[in-house]
């Protein structure tokens, strides 16, 4: 534990080397290089296709990466040679992944989603079984009062509204005991309010628990509210990287192609 | 009861019971301490009457049987004559009651001894096979001999002994005569069938044995009187007593002599042993070797030279290419359609060229290759209920309508059906669930691992391909042959069944259970995954809460219609309503068999509902 936050520190919760995915012949990430602080909310930002899932489906082993890269979480290798490692399972379990389509299993009730963040720390058999350990159980209606659905713990998520889910899956993330969140696209099928709220939920993990958090969004103004220093990709391309207050409008014309100008003006109004 | 009682007390009672009943002091009293003695006798009958009318009848004489060989002696009864065959030759079975035709079959295949032939009440060993005619048509053997291609003529089943097989060695075969080249018609049907087809004129003449002659005329007078005999076979031996030959020496001879000893002699005791054999309307076992099943053998001998050598006159030449026509033209079009899509699809299909941005592409159109593959499939269809409209008889359909007396007639005991036994029925009925029930179960418990293995969302192509293949093997063996080849390892009755109904049933839930696990949202798969789970909790968390209804569903569908699946197997004497409804039915009861039609529909309806209301609730 002591020895591996001691090289998280060095190479930070995240660290992407000359990363590549292609699918059949298409190159969804074309070398990507990117290192992120443990204490940091970083914004990752790019037109649709640019590869924004797919790099955040890379860091927590959903998809291998080409030969040639390497992924290391908090210190600790988990893809390599174009294969995952065995640490991955232990990544992981440290990192909190927040979906768009919030990824909850639907028929199970809201409670029981959040438990599935302790199945990473009982016993296997214990897991499988849904022998939650009182504690575990505790916590995770702590976790649920703290994002502010504990009222639905037994309602199934699939009767949930999407902003109530997505809170869940935060959840979750807390329960596991994450060290830092990937977020993708965490507000994109919310309503403002949810959506403000869900992203005022990563700023108080990020502020208050000190964790790590790397976030998909499209919306560029919430990325220049919320982020301090936001990445972009263009093709599968790292194109930008720094302070949000460098994002200029040149800058984002330029990732985001001429036709930004129309977007970003919709969205402003 | 019986045989518990004797199991535990063992040898000394029996032989004691056995001095007073018996007298045979030297024999009874050594018997049981034989080392080779086997720890019961397992005596198959051959039950054409079921198992309700014909257990009370030998369980007496079985029991006299245990009490004489100190023995225990445990009946089986079964309607299928292969399946009790094969039950001996696996030693699931060491004393049989067969007919003659299948005593030579368990002969050959099972090593069983002839002991002794039975003799009815009115001391008749044997029966006679027969051909009937209208009564008053005026047909006599001349006009069957004339061959002209006039009559039609009702054969019966191929196996049948004196439906087919006597007729065709003493009559047929003898004068030279192939019955296909001979008649205008030839038709197999049992017995009955045949009798009802003369007696209303749909044949003009039919094959039939005195055995039928006698239960007609008892059941169905006013057929019977329609009926007239114009040929009679020689004697054809009657069923016999069987035990298998590797039993020891002494034991063989001891139930010989029990057979023929049974009901001989005077006082009571022989007195009380004759109405058991009454009651099996036999007067007496009558001694016998193997040989006295020759005629069998000179019959079976005669089948197998008929159908090696070609029919006496051949068909001519025209009729040959119309022949040819008929069966492979069908082939030959459909080939064509294949032919026509297969060059339709070759043509590779044109790269859609690159187009301004600004034209609209015009509506997409339904391509050749595409046109050809709906031709293949509707006109392949087409063709062949075409070509199999003849070969199914549709051209009858008619006679649905314009015999509706006879049909009236052979179901009149359908309408007056008889409930006595239903006590007995309903129990069948429910053991018949019970085998669906669990074969289901087993069911489910091999299908959930094996289509998790096969679905492609989550196991390597490497294990899906095998696993499917297994499944597609296991869903295409027949639960009737599978069945009888559990009947040879765990023996006849419920457990075969089950054991049959589950293996083919895991194929087809496999099946069903991976399409679902392969239509699964992805999604929470990934959810799970990203909290750092295993690949089990995967499974138990991330697939099978998505696939619990549908799972659920599928099975209690399968359950239902295996229900109707576990009926059939009472076939092969697996047990249950099926082998009641089999019995009955070749015991011509149709009042019973009209009794277990509607406790079937009523409890097949009952199941189709419940598991209906369960499948709504969970979807
Ligand atoms: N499993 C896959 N098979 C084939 N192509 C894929 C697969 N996953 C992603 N891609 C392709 O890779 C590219 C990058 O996809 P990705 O989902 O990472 O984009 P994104 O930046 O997240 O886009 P969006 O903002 O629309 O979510 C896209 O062109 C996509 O079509
Ligand atoms: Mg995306």
């Amino acid at each position: 534990m002591n020895s591996s936050a001691a090289s998280a520190e060095s190479t930070g919760f995240v660290s992407v080397q000359d990363v590549s995915k292609t699918f059949g012949v298409f190159k969804a990430l074309d070398g990507v290089s990117l290192s992120v602080q443990p204490g940091e909310m970083v914004a990752l930002i790019g037109p649709s296709g640019s590869g924004k899932s797919t790099l955040l489906r890379s860091i927590t082993g959903l998809v291998d990466i080409d030969r040639g890269g390497r992924i290391e979480v908090f210190g600790e290798t988990v893809q390599v040679n174009g294969r995952t490692t065995a640490a991955v399972r232990r990544a992981r379990s440290r990192l909190g992944m927040i979906f768009q389509q919030f990824n909850l299993v639907g028929r199970l009730s809201l409670f029981s989603n959040v438990m599935l963040g302790a199945l990473g720390r009982i016993p296997a058999w214990k897991g499988l079984l849904g022998l939650w350990p009182q504690e575990d159980r505790t916590r995770a209606m702590a976790a649920l009062h703290r994002v502010g659905v504990a009222d639905y713990a037994a309602q199934r998520a699939n009767t949930l509204s999407g902003g109530q889910q997505q809170r869940g899956a935060i959840a979750r993330a807390i329960v596991q005991g994450a060290r830092a969140i990937l977020a993708d696209e965490p507000v994109a099928s919310l309503d403002p309010v949810s959506a403000r709220k869900v992203m005022e939920m990563l700023v108080e993990l990020n502020t208050r628990d000190g964790m790590g958090v790397l976030v998909t969004l499209h919306q560029v103004d919430y990325a220049i509210r919320y982020c301090n220093r936001v990445v972009a990709l263009k093709g599968g391309k790292l194109v930008y990287d720094g302070p949000a207050t460098g994002l200029d409008h040149d800058r984002l014309v330029d990732i985001y192609g001429p036709e930004f100008e129309d977007a970003f003006w919709e969205a402003k109004v | 009861m019986i045989r518990a009682f004797f199991t535990r007390l063992a040898p000394a009672l029996a032989a004691a019971v056995a001095v007073v009943a018996l007298g045979l002091p030297a024999q009874a009293q050594t018997a049981p301490t034989r080392p080779d003695a086997p720890d019961k006798l397992v005596f198959s009958i051959l039950s054409a009457e079921g198992q309700a009318s014909s257990g009370p009848l030998w369980t007496p004489l079985l029991d006299d049987l245990e009490r004489e060989l100190g023995i225990p002696v445990e009946p089986i009864f079964g309607s299928n004559y292969s399946v009790l065959v094969e039950a001996m030759s696996a030693d699931q079975t060491q004393i049989g009651w067969f007919s003659a035709l299948p005593a030579v079959q368990a002969i050959d295949r099972a090593g069983a001894e002839v002991i002794a032939r039975a003799v009815d009440v009115e001391g008749k060993d044997s029966y006679t096979s027969t051909l009937i005619v209208r009564r008053g048509s005026g047909i006599t053997i001349e006009d069957i001999v004339a061959c002209d291609r006039t009559l039609d003529f009702g054969l019966g089943d191929a196996q049948s002994t004196s439906g087919t097989l006597a007729p065709m060695t003493y009559f047929f075969s003898p004068r030279n005569i192939d019955p296909r080249a001979c008649f205008a018609t030839v038709r197999s049907a049992n017995h009955q069938a045949n009798s009802f087809a003369t007696a209303n004129g749909q044949v003009d003449v039919a094959t039939s044995n005195s055995v039928n002659t006698v239960f007609l005329t008892r059941q169905n007078p006013e057929i019977a009187s329609q009926i007239e005999v114009i040929w009679e076979s020689p004697p054809i031996p009657e069923s016999g007593i069987l035990v298998k030959g590797d039993l020891p020496r002494w034991l063989k001879a001891e139930i010989a002599e029990f057979f023929t000893g049974y009901g001989q002699g005077f006082g009571p005791e022989a007195d009380r042993q004759r109405r058991i054999m009454q009651g099996l309307n036999y007067s007496q076992f009558r001694a016998a070797d193997n040989s006295y099943l020759n005629p069998i053998r000179e019959m079976k001998a005669d089948q197998a030279r008929r159908e090696g050598t070609p029919p006496e006159v051949a068909p001519p030449e025209a009729l040959n290419l119309v022949q040819m026509a008929r069966q492979w033209g069908p082939f030959g079009l459909v080939g064509l359609l294949i032919l026509f899509a297969l060059l339709a699809n070759m043509r590779r299909q044109a790269a859609p060229a690159s187009r301004d941005p600004a034209t609209v592409p015009p509506p997409p159109e339904k391509s050749t290759a595409a046109w050809s593959l709906d031709l293949l499939l509707w006109g392949g269809l087409a063709i062949i209920l075409i070509a199999s409209f003849g070969r199914v008889d549709m051209p009858n359909l008619g006679n649905l309508f314009t015999n509706t007396e006879n049909m009236r007639n052979y179901g009149r005991d359908f309408l007056s059906p008889d409930f006595s036994d239903w006590q007995l029925l309903v129990g069948q009925m429910w053991l018949t669930v019970q085998i669906a029930l669990w074969g289901t179960f087993l069911a489910v418990f091999i299908a959930v691992p094996l289509s998790l293995m096969a679905s492609r969302n989550l196991s390597p192509p490497w294990l899906v391909w095998p696993v499917r293949r297994f499944m597609d093997l296991l869903r295409s063996i027949p639960d009737l042959v599978s069945a009888t080849l559990f009947i040879v390892a765990v023996g006849l009755g419920p457990l075969a069944g089950v054991l049959a109904i589950g293996l083919n049933t895991a194929g087809v839930l496999a099946k069903l259970f991976s399409e679902a696990v392969e239509s699964i949202d992805a999604g929470p798969i990934d959810g799970v995954k990203a909290t750092g789970a295993g690949r089990l909790h995967e499974i138990a968390w991330g697939v099978i809460p998505q696939v619990a209804p549908l799972w659920t569903s599928f099975a209690l569908y399968r359950f239902e219609s295996n229900s109707r699946a576990a009926t059939v197997l009472g076939l092969i004497g697996a047990g249950g309503i099926g082998q009641v409804l089999f019995e009955s039915l070749q015991a011509f009861d149709y009042n019973t068999v009209s009794t277990i039609a509607i406790i079937i529909i009523v409890a097949v309806t009952l199941i189709d509902m419940l598991s209906q209301a369960m499948r709504k609730r969970l979807l």
